[in-house]
């Protein structure tokens, strides 16, 4: 009964804070809204920039082709209005216009058609390289121009390949290819490409077969980030809360309520086990909201209900644990919200809450997440969200756990070692 | 132990690596009384008063508290104290109401009998109509009365008040001490700690002096006073050679001491009546001049200088 | 002269507190070798993205193209399994090495694959890709590029084929496999030398080099580290400057000769010199540790750099001015790092993001920061180009400095 009544009295205090409520749940919603609103949150359809191109067309037509030339087409096939939701495309007088244009950023991305492109479309000894002059610090809008032009120049280099490999093979059995059969191959193989750009371009592949990892709710790909910053910010603020929370014992022991509670006929355990407990309702009170919006608002999928259970139970006291250990060692409340602050966002950032959203990570990262305890909560997390079964869950759970046990024995410990004179 | 003893502090010592904080009190605080603790800041009081209430473990020595060992039931022991703390301890963020509830709680006071015995403590401490105010709003006297009202929850047998009138108004100081005496008259003991002289001798039926860690002497006032035998304390302000009046005095007969300061000479005479014109008489031979005159009759203050040779409040 | 004694108490006060000097220098060089790791390259790392190839059509001509295809990948690397490494449960396991991202994506090469292929029928590859994350849509994008260069590799060879028969009949089945594969072969070495190339020239300076699945490497993600971390740093300040009000230090200070605003100037000027001190800091640990050419332009980059602190240090007096408590000083400056950051481009770039949230990105000073400093770094351009974010960061100084007075209590 006391042991509640201690929980309840700090619950009220910590509901009665708008600091604590913003930390515990304005700023991880914050976190997620934000990019949830730039990856489209904020519209209903397309909402992508156009990329800004700049095109000088320097090709030259052959002479026995008339006035034809390849680079004619690229230029056209650029301003086609189906690519008009992508591109701005103006054309430029000359190279130097077009890539000072990418240097003084009024455009994203120069292309610049070389001169002898036609050339090196009917004469096999050619060769000719488009160049794509971009800005380096413009990320998405040149990866798709480029995109856009490999996929051109791979279905204008199949054609002649196409021409190339028959005709040579033909002349090596002694036989020849004339003009009218190789534009014949060429424009079997330009239709086939279409067919096949078609086909890529309404999302199926001709020749795959998709499976998805796991059987798990489907998330709106363009959200596809949303998942895991909102995670890792949910971790990260977790393990603050859960700080800030611990920080309210040493706050009680310096106003000398925490004496006046063990001059009191209540047992010292009861008093640390209500402290304890508050904090760790605290949590769950956090990550619940958190979860519950996250997969109503944002779509978030989390896991099965009993991934979700497990994981949230490891995280809150993994986060409640080192919590605990940090006040213990903190000698006044003085500053220590910069030390708070300080610890929890160097374990947080080396246990990879920063980076939920990069793959391919170097091992020595992945490595050194493992050596906090925010690595492990993530990695519980984690194999809930991608729809792991709950064999592979319960490693990281239980390993969580127990280096929570560890937190809370040392900080336990060290605590009761202040308040013991 | 005796049927009539609230409080038995056996031997009590403290001691923080080479610093011994309260070196082997001993003391009884008979039910029903008031018990005051005396000394300067820097005593022991404070130490001796977290030990008694079972927050600092003493190095050697015990306290029984209704007969229950402090040490070896505390439960029981702490069941029995109301500690009123030196400095404010609060919840800031709650209102007094609140305070007093959640606090009731923790001695073991629930539901009804809680709210009841709220309501009556917010009558004593004059705070009913502030209650649902948050306790950070109250001026300073006021959070001390919240900060009593605490103790006062569980109608304990021992009240303990650990400096209470501290950095607070004359007219909050005066309703403490009041509501002190008014809850003795009501059967409660009180064991009251604290530097001021005056609260003492006013309120305590019984004084213990304590003095860097150690009791110097324990006894009704009355029976201090005779410790300086009755002797009067009389102050000079003079201007001058005051060592070389003070070399002076100390051979005049019924001036027991002589203690200089600056410009201020301290003596403890035997009648002040009789020995003040020899000492006028002196101080025109040594072409010192006496610009003030103060006279007091023996008090603890002169009984603390008689001890300890410095005063209470240096 | 006054202000500068002021300026100056203060950050005595900084630096003699052991936790604040710790917190001052420590912390940016810490977070930005934590952050550089993962951006950091092991020469004898294959940094591509594995993706596990299971070829159940063994003899299959088409099979050892593809392997050889995905070999050529800038982007991934096959890793071989067998049959017998998956069990019986082969597609499940794939499933679990693919969700744990011990494999980007997984391919199976159904048996008969390749005969089907060739008699005109069109067998399905099995990919298991999870197409939600980036490294799946770059796994995918990769492994659709190597099947659609297969099936133009089988387009050609069948050309060839049809041409050879119009002109003459092959002898055999054998004569006309050998034909087939040979088209093939040519082929795919065809693709790795086309006649027609794409290439790419990044304007300014290119050794800030994108990492796979990553949003541009370090280069690009330093210059919002540094915003996000230059604004978390002014706690500092803003925690003297609230010590000063409590103590009633601030209001005794309005009892001498010195004016309101001098007061306030001598706080700016210290939260100037903490703010400007950590964005130096972190601009050294990024150019020593992790090769980050902030120093190509001094003039440019001590520009930038000041005008980034002036902002910041307005804003700082502005969290003072409206904070009662230290936790409030906490959460403001913790709040405009994690908003300002956000939706300045410093955690994901703008322009991947929605037109309406980029406009909006880019009305904040934040994004003029970054935008600034990448100038100088991945653009390699000079002190014209910090012109207008300088000036931008100016205007939003004195804009911040303005309300900050306005609101400035002195008790």
């Amino acid at each position: 009964m006391k042991v509640l009544k201690i929980i309840i009295k700090d619950m009220v205090r910590t509901f009665n804070s708008m600091f604590v409520l913003a930390f515990m749940l304005v700023l991880p919603l914050l976190q997620a809204g934000i990019p949830y609103l730039a990856f489209g949150g904020l519209s209903t359809g397309l909402d992508i920039q156009k990329t800004r191109v700049q095109v000088v067309n320097l090709d030259q037509p052959v002479a026995q082709y008339g006035d034809f030339t390849t680079g004619q087409l690229l230029v056209e096939f650029l301003q086609d209005e189906r690519l008009a939701n992508l591109l701005d495309v103006t054309d430029a007088p000359d190279e130097a216009s077009a890539r000072a244009a990418v240097e003084a950023r009024t455009a994203g991305v120069a292309v610049i058609v070389p001169a002898e492109l036609t050339a090196s479309v009917f004469d096999p000894e050619k060769t000719a390289a488009l160049v794509l002059f971009k800005d380096p610090a413009l990320t998405l809008g040149p990866a798709v121009v480029e995109g856009i032009i490999i996929g051109f120049t791979d279905g204008l280099a199949g054609s002649l390949t196409a021409a190339d490999i028959v005709s040579a093979q033909l002349t090596e059995q002694g036989m020849t290819l004339d003009e009218t059969a190789r534009q014949d191959i060429m424009r079997r193989y330009g239709e086939w490409a279409n067919t096949v750009g078609e086909s890529l371009s309404s999302g199926k592949h001709p020749a795959i077969e998709y499976l998805p990892p796991a059987d798990e709710t489907e998330a709106n790909p363009g959200l596809a980030l949303i998942g895991p910053l909102m995670l890792g910010m949910m971790v990260f603020f977790t393990f603050f809360i859960g700080a800030i929370q611990a920080l309210t014992i040493l706050h009680e022991y310096e106003q000398g309520t925490l004496m006046r509670l063990f001059s009191t006929p209540t047992r010292p355990m009861t008093i640390l086990a209500g402290k304890y407990l508050g904090v760790v309702i605290a949590l769950e009170i956090q990550v619940i909201v958190l979860i519950v919006v996250g997969a109503l608002v944002f779509g978030i999928y989390w896991g099965s209900l009993a991934q979700i259970i497990l994981a949230s139970i490891a995280l809150i006291v993994i986060a409640s644990g080192f919590g605990i250990l940090v006040i213990a060692f903190l000698k006044s409340t003085r500053q220590a919200f910069l030390v708070i602050g300080g610890i929890v966002i160097l374990t947080s950032t080396a246990g990879g809450t920063m980076t939920t959203t990069f793959s391919n990570l170097p091992p020595i990262f992945t490595t050194i997440n493992l050596l906090t305890p925010q690595g492990w909560a993530l990695r519980t997390w984690e194999v809930a969200m991608r729809g792991g079964s709950l064999g592979e869950l319960i490693i990281p759970f239980l390993v969580t756990l127990a280096i929570a046990q560890i937190l809370y024995l040392i900080g336990g410990i060290q605590m009761r070692r202040r308040f013991e004179q | 132990m005796n049927n009539h003893i609230a409080i038995q502090v056996q031997d009590l010592r403290k001691s923080y690596g080479e610093v011994q904080a309260v070196q082997g009190m001993s003391f009884d605080v008979p039910k029903g009384e008031i018990f005051g603790l005396l000394g300067p800041n820097g005593a022991g009081k404070s130490t001796t008063i977290s030990m008694l209430s079972g927050l600092v473990k003493p190095t050697t020595g015990d306290v029984l508290v209704m007969g229950h060992s402090i040490l070896r039931e505390p439960l029981q022991a702490k069941s029995a104290l109301g500690i009123v703390p030196q400095d404010i301890a609060l919840y800031e963020d709650l209102s007094a109401r609140e305070n007093l509830m959640f606090w009731g709680t923790m001695y073991n006071l629930f539901g009804k009998a809680l709210s009841k015995r709220v309501d009556e403590v917010l009558q004593i401490i004059g705070l009913t109509e502030r209650q649902k105010h948050k306790v950070g709003t109250f001026s300073g006297g006021m959070k001390r009365r919240v900060n009593i009202g605490v103790a006062l929850l569980h109608k304990p047998d021992i009240l303990i008040m650990d400096e209470p009138t501290v950095g607070i108004d004359p007219q909050s100081r005066r309703h403490i001490l009041d509501s002190v005496k008014e809850l003795n008259h009501a059967g409660m003991t009180v064991l009251y700690t604290t530097h001021y002289m005056e609260e003492v001798e006013e309120i305590a039926h019984h004084i213990v002096i304590v003095d860097q860690g150690k009791m110097v002497a324990s006894g009704t006032r009355a029976e201090l006073v005779k410790l300086v035998g009755g002797q009067d304390r009389v102050d000079l302000r003079v201007v001058g050679d005051a060592e070389r009046l003070a070399q002076s005095y100390k051979a005049l007969g019924g001036v027991a001491t002589v203690q200089v300061k600056d410009d201020l000479l301290s003596l403890m005479v035997e009648d002040s009546n009789a020995v003040l014109p020899h000492m006028f008489e002196m101080a025109g031979r040594t072409s010192t001049r006496i610009t003030s005159v103060e006279i007091q009759e023996p008090n603890l203050e002169a009984v603390f200088l008689h001890l300890t040779g410095r005063t209470l409040r240096e | 002269m006054r202000i500068l004694s002021l300026a100056i108490k203060d950050l005595l006060q900084i630096g003699r507190d052991k936790k604040s000097a710790l917190f001052l220098l420590l912390m940016p060089i810490l977070f930005t070798w934590i952050f550089g790791l993962v951006f950091s390259t092991d020469a004898k790392r294959d940094p591509r993205l594995p993706v596990g190839l299971l070829n159940l059509d063994v003899q299959g001509v088409l099979s050892v193209s593809f392997t050889s295809l995905l070999e050529q990948s800038a982007t991934v690397r096959p890793v071989i399994l067998q049959e017998n490494q998956l069990g019986d449960t082969l597609v499940i396991e794939l499933q679990k090495r693919v969700r744990t991202e011990a494999l980007a994506a997984a391919v199976i090469i159904p048996a008969g694959f390749s005969e089907q292929t060739m008699r005109g029928e069109q067998p399905l590859l099995t990919v298991i890709v999870d197409k939600n994350l980036p490294v799946g849509q770059a796994a995918d994008q990769s492994v659709q590029w190597a099947t659609t260069r297969l099936l133009g590799a089988v387009e050609i060879a069948q050309l060839s084929v049809v041409s050879r028969e119009k002109n003459r009949s092959f002898t055999d089945e054998a004569e006309r496999q050998a034909y087939i594969i040979s088209a093939m072969e040519r082929t795919i070495a065809a693709w790795d030398n086309p006649r027609l190339t794409v290439v790419l020239e990044a304007a300014g300076d290119a050794s800030a080099a994108a990492t796979p699945g990553l949003p541009g490497g370090y280069a690009q993600s330093s210059a919002g580290m540094l915003v996000l971390f230059a604004i978390f740093g002014l706690v500092l300040s803003g925690y003297v400057l609230l010590a000063e009000r409590r103590a009633g230090v601030l209001q005794r200070m309005l009892t001498t000769t010195m004016t309101r605003v001098e007061i306030i100037a001598g706080h700016t000027l210290a939260m100037f010199v903490v703010a400007w001190t950590q964005i130096l800091l972190l601009m050294a640990s990024g150019q020593v540790f992790f090769g980050v050419n902030y120093w190509r332009d001094p003039v440019a980059v001590l520009m930038m750099s000041a005008a980034l602190a002036l902002w910041i240090a307005s804003l700082g007096l502005f969290i003072s001015a409206i904070s009662r408590q230290e936790n409030h000083v906490v959460l403001y400056a913790l709040g405009s790092m994690l908003v300002l950051g956000l939706m300045g481009g410093a955690i994901f770039p703008l322009d991947i993001t929605g037109k309406t949230f980029a406009a909006i990105g880019h009305l904040l000073p934040s994004a003029w920061a970054i935008d600034g400093f990448q100038s100088i770094i991945l653009r390699g351009a000079g002190i014209e180009s910090t012109l207008l974010p300088a000036g931008i960061l100016i205007f939003y100084a004195i804009a911040f400095f303005g309300l900050a007075v306005w609101r400035f209590r002195f008790e």
